[in-house]
């Protein structure tokens, strides 16, 4: 049995392995077949060294290295195929896009720097920078933004961003440096999620020799350059020698190492053994008042929310809607859920600054029991009995559940609390036969997401049975528009009109917490909670 | 002796094939759709079509579990849903990271139960003796995830002595690893200890009343010869049960001390799995525990052999 167990462990119990890295070697890439890791050429520091650890100098041999601590792993790096945010966090740094959005949600020039808009509102024409090279040494042209457009639109992708690029009718390559893409008709938000982490322009020949899949692999020519990846332990990002933007990035390497439990992770920063991480609102509490981290709070486009089921009786009746709007006091879940760290929204949060509408005057967002309570009596509804679901492993959701427990029961309404575990929830969700449902969602970066993708009759996330032709024609207007004037009134006449109609309650718009070591510069806190500021952010020695 | 050790071997078969049949239908049992899971609230329906059709999922599920068996009877435990990662080499590589931890937890508990649960027992009634059995009583009662954030908090932060988190394999780096390993394993390893020292300390009670110890004595051995020469080792038996159940249980993993160490071991890689549906690492997972918890089971009867020459194995 000793001799079993030996050998189990000489077999086994290496730190675990790093797969190859196939897209940084200087030569044709190779194919993830290769046995051994290979060490790029032009990275720094050898990747086996397992320096997860000790208390490491943020200077290696070869320059700066940042360690983050990660609360979820990526289940995958292909930009095409992965929205947890645990993935695009990482992929953001090593794909370029045709934009970027900047820290108001507004696309600016990345490999595209300029690009003219036809007056129809139908063609885009992008005039990309010259002489950018992918991370294994070709240089990127036209043709590889055609043909990663293609592949998101290709049904066999199974792109998650196939929706956003559906709009599109052809796309030209006239020239190595222009893009021409044509749309069937105008779309708004185009030009937004163009800047998207998921259209991330992918070099065509290491798709091809990973079989369509870029999870493991590195096809990008954006700042950072992936060097290790080993899933729930590691992964190394390298500075790319060429990127196109002047000093950018600031530092040589970053290495994220996951940690999913908060308090280790705050503990770790404390050490310095890690020097930038992510945090709840009562982690960030902890660090504010302690000067040997930097602790920042900053906007989000992700709110909290009360689902309500409109085909379920009482709900199906607008006065029991509006009632619930009147009984639940959203101050209060602020200030106990969310420790006063989010503010009052609509469908789109206040962070989307061309398009929020001011709240703060809503006559439905202040409580009103007598309000509510005639309303009731209008709708000739009293003593329900029902259900209140919401994700287990999100405290924000049951506490807020309770809250919103305790203020309908103010007007007769017993809704029953159950924490579901995310496969039911979702199961439940998708289903569309709750009663009531809280929940969070991510309201995206342009309106016709927050606005038409939940709440339009047909929109994938509309899973509350709403239909209300006004909104449904304010988005597809508001989808086709030309002018951004025209397009902001039909956006803000949906808002109005989804607030009115109450099929959601828009709870609270929370806040993202970062903490960081001193010695980092130059970090830009971003309301889509990806990361892009460590292309900027420096470390002091 | 070797008949006894092949029949043993064999009766595991049926186990693992009875536990086979459990994890697979618990697994596929579970509500939620898998599909719907990992490719998230958006995917449109033939999105999720596609997917059930690649892993096979829209097969009935007698004949996924005859092709997935029949595919892990050769070896291939198939591959992850959401990392397209083949689940056997993950599987054992995270087994290796749960080995160390449970060999630095388990080195730690003996080096202190066995000591301590002997001297008790040797000095029964005496102030040594109660206060051994309090600090068994705090060792079984504090929670292990409270424990291990407590060292952190003063080992790491305030102390500075070894770093907070993260995994180091001993085998890539002895001095290194060992530092990583001792906070999880000292959160770990207290309960255990404690167990084990009250094991340690009822037994050699049993054995320190026998005639032949009062003979050891009328000899004039020394008290350290008779406890640990003669007495410990007959007392062993119902020790070694108790170590071989908490082996086989932290082998299994312990989800919260990886969690909060970040030790990338198996506990965490199955709860994740759980959560995932990702059904051929949570079935490969359990099979594999199985067959390791059956293994334990058998060294420690082996051992039972080895300790008194009275038993015998027919």
């Amino acid at each position: 049995m000793l001799t079993i167990l030996l050998t189990l462990v000489v077999a086994c119990a290496r730190a675990p392995e790093a797969p190859p890295a196939t897209a940084v070697p200087t030569a044709a890439p190779t194919p993830a077949a290769a046995a051994k890791p290979t060490v790029p050429a032009s990275a720094a520091t050898p990747t086996n060294a397992p320096a997860a650890a000790p208390k490491t100098a943020t200077t290696t041999a070869s320059g700066t290295e940042l360690v983050i601590g990660k609360d979820q792993e990526a289940p995958g790096l292909d930009p095409a195929k992965n929205p947890a945010q645990a993935a695009t966090r990482v992929f953001d740094l090593m794909y370029s896009r045709l934009t970027r959005l900047d820290a108001n949600m507004r696309p600016q020039p990345d490999l595209a720097q300029t690009w003219d808009i036809s007056p129809d509102g139908k063609t885009y024409t992008f005039h990309l920078r010259q002489g950018v090279k992918f991370h294994n040494g070709r240089e990127l042209t036209s043709a590889d933004v055609k043909y990663t457009y293609e592949r998101i639109i290709n049904p066999d992708t199974a792109s998650i961003a196939k929706s956003f690029f559906d709009p599109i009718d052809h796309i030209d390559a006239p020239d190595p440096s222009t893009v021409r893409i044509v749309l069937k008709e105008p779309n708004t938000p185009f030009l937004v999620n163009t800047a998207a982490t998921w259209a991330g322009i992918v070099a065509r020949e290491v798709v091809d020799a990973n079989g369509g899949d870029l999870n493991k692999v590195d096809a990008g020519s954006g700042p950072f350059m992936l060097q290790e990846w080993t899933p729930d332990t590691r992964t190394v990002l390298v500075r790319n020698p060429n990127y196109y933007l002047p000093g950018q990035p600031a530092v040589d390497k970053i290495t994220f190492l996951i940690m999913p439990d908060e308090n280790a992770r705050i503990a770790a920063l404390r050490t310095g053994n890690v020097q930038f991480t992510v945090l709840s609102a009562a982690g960030f509490d902890t660090l504010k008042n302690d000067s040997s981290v930097k602790a920042v709070e900053g906007p989000t486009l992700s709110y909290a929310y009360l689902g309500m089921n409109v085909n379920k009786p009482p709900f199906d009746k607008p006065e029991v809607r509006q009632a619930i709007s009147y009984a639940v006091d959203r101050n209060e879940i602020i200030n106990s859920v969310f420790r006063g760290h989010a503010r009052p929204t609509g469908p789109v949060p206040s962070a989307m600054a061309d398009w929020a509408i001011d709240v703060s005057q809503i006559d439905t967002y202040t409580p009103n029991l007598d309000k509510a309570r005639q309303l009731m009596a209008d709708a000739g509804v009293s003593n329900v009995k029902t259900t209140m679901q919401a994700m287990s492993t999100l405290s924000y959701q049951v506490d807020a559940a309770q809250v919103i427990r305790s203020q309908l029961l103010k007007i007769g309404i017993d809704a029953e609390v159950q924490p579901l575990e995310v496969g039911v929830y979702v199961d439940n969700w998708k289903k569309k036969n709750m009663d009531l449902m809280v929940g969070g969602n991510g309201s995206g970066t342009n309106p016709d997401r927050a606005v038409c993708f939940f709440f339009c009759t047909d929109g994938s996330a509309n899973v509350w049975n709403y239909t209300n032709p006004q909104v449904d024609s304010d988005g597809a207007e508001g989808r086709t528009a030309t002018d951004q004037a025209a397009a902001k009134a039909v956006y803000t006449d949906a808002q109005k009109q989804i607030i009115n109609d109450a099929p959601n309650l828009f709870l609270a718009n929370q806040n993202q917490f970062l903490a960081y070591s001193p010695k980092l510069q130059n970090f830009t806190v971003m309301p889509d909670e990806s990361w892009p500021g460590l292309i900027t952010a420096s470390l002091s020695s | 002796m070797t008949q006894y050790v092949i029949r043993r071997v064999l009766a595991i078969i049926p186990v693992l094939f009875g536990i086979s049949v459990l994890v697979f239908g618990l697994v596929h049992l579970i509500p939620g759709d898998v599909a719907q899971i990992l490719l998230g609230t958006q995917a449109t329906d033939q999105q999720l079509a596609t997917l059930r059709r690649t892993f096979g999922l829209d097969r009935p599920l007698p004949i996924q579990y005859v092709d997935w068996l029949s595919h892990v009877l050769v070896g291939d435990f198939g591959v992850s849903f959401r990392t397209d990662r083949p689940v056997l080499p993950d599987l054992v590589q995270r087994f290796g990271v749960t080995l160390q931890l449970t060999l630095v937890s388990m080195l730690i508990a003996l080096a202190v139960a066995i000591p301590l649960g002997a001297a008790s027992a040797a000095n029964r009634g005496k102030l040594s003796d109660g206060l051994s059995r309090v600090i068994a009583l705090l060792g079984l009662s504090i929670p292990n995830f409270w424990l291990g954030t407590l060292l952190i908090l003063f080992v790491s932060l305030v102390l500075h002595w070894l770093p907070p988190v993260g995994f180091v394999s001993l085998l890539d780096n002895p001095w290194l690893g060992i530092q990583t390993l001792i906070l999880p394993a000292l959160a770990l390893g207290t309960a255990v200890a404690a167990f084990i020292m009250r094991m340690v300390r009822s037994s050699l009670l049993e054995v320190l009343r026998q005639d032949y110890i009062r003979t050891a004595h009328a000899k004039g051995l020394r008290e350290f010869t008779v406890l640990y020469r003669h007495a410990l080792k007959n007392a062993f038996i119902p020790v070694l049960t108790v170590i071989g159940v908490q082996v086989g249980y932290l082998l299994g993993g312990a989800v919260i001390i990886e969690s909060i160490f970040s030790l990338p071991g198996m506990g965490r890689f199955l709860l994740d799995s759980i959560s995932n549906r990702d059904y051929s690492i949570v079935q490969g997972g359990v099979l594999f525990i199985a067959l390791i918890f059956c293994l334990v089971n058998l060294s420690v009867d082996l051992v039972y052999g080895w300790l008194d020459p009275r038993i015998r194995y027919e």
